[in-house]
């Protein structure tokens, strides 16, 4: 079972174990949302919330963070366009394809995250 | 009576001519054939679909039709989209190939074989660009480079402009 739960249409980031859910959007730029499938979460990878990320990635508190995902099934997606990731929904409404979470304030999806063990296998499915 | 032709004729090439824009509308599908959308009304679809105010999706629409994926025109021009940040410049492009469709075809936007064997109209190669109310600023049968792309990227509306054909 996944960890985490994007559904394209409600337009939700959930995480059903810890009764966690976020606003959360994919696309419409360049090739557009996110494919549906499983995804591998780059926990060792996240960045911290800090102001040092690309204003993309920020949220309205003008701090943010990346969390790298990577397909477990055959795409082209998040090759020579762009990492895929999850990252708060910053300057412009939409993103290139990454999840971007809506909420002004995107912390505690940030500390949900860093709360789990840095080798903790933490799968994403988008639907 | 031939005067009569004649004249709704010449009323009908004019009134062509006069819009600047001689493509019809394009079907295409979203990620996952999840969607249908087409260019006329993307724009207005998609702000509807992520609930925001219109004034922020005035998005541009890039076709990029090619018999074949593995075409040099098509790789080409597909590498000169990389370095155009499709979020800043607010475009998103949309693939018409006939075969080697390559992985993914269906990952992104994307338009059914037939009819992009229509839009290649017996070209190998062809790129269409509409600005955000569909209407046709260029299309051209040859790579449009870095700059030209950009330049018709941040051009004003399509109608307040002649069509462009390269």
């Amino acid at each position: 079972m996944a960890d985490l739960v994007f559904d394209r249409m409600l337009k939700t980031l959930s995480w059903p174990s810890k009764g966690l859910r976020w606003g959360a959007i994919s696309g419409p730029y360049g090739k557009g949302s996110l494919p549906s499938g499983l995804y591998d979460v780059g926990r060792r990878e996240v960045t911290g919330y800090t102001s040092a990320v690309d204003s993309p990635y920020r949220d309205k508190t003008g701090k943010g963070f990346f969390v790298p995902v990577y397909a477990k099934f055959e795409t082209n997606r998040g090759k020579k366009d762009g990492r895929l990731g999850i990252h708060p929904d910053g300057n412009v409404p939409g993103t290139l394809g990454c999840i971007g979470i809506t909420n002004a304030n995107a912390r505690n999806f940030h500390d949900a995250i860093r709360s789990t063990a840095p080798s903790a296998v933490l799968i994403l499915k988008v639907i | 009576m031939r005067k009569v032709i004649l004249f709704i004729c010449v009323l009908v090439v004019t009134a062509c001519a006069s819009t600047g824009n001689t493509r019809g509308d394009i079907v295409f599908f979203g990620t996952d054939g999840k969607k249908q959308y087409n260019t006329s009304t993307f724009s207005a679809v998609i702000n509807k679909e992520y609930q925001v105010a219109s004034s922020n999706f005035p998005i541009r629409i890039i076709v990029l039709a090619a018999k074949d994926s593995k075409s040099t025109e098509f790789i080409s021009q597909q590498n000169i989209f990389y370095t155009l940040d499709a979020e800043k410049y607010k475009y998103i492009y949309v693939k018409a190939n006939i075969k080697n469709k390559g992985v993914g075809y269906k990952q992104g936007y994307y338009i059914e074989a037939n009819q992009a064997k229509t839009i290649l109209d017996g070209n190998s190669f062809k790129i269409i660009l509409f600005d955000e109310n569909g209407n046709m600023i260029t299309e051209s049968v040859k790579v449009i480079g870095r700059d030209k792309l950009k330049e018709y990227l941040t051009m004003p509306k399509a109608s307040n402009f002649p069509a462009h054909t390269l």
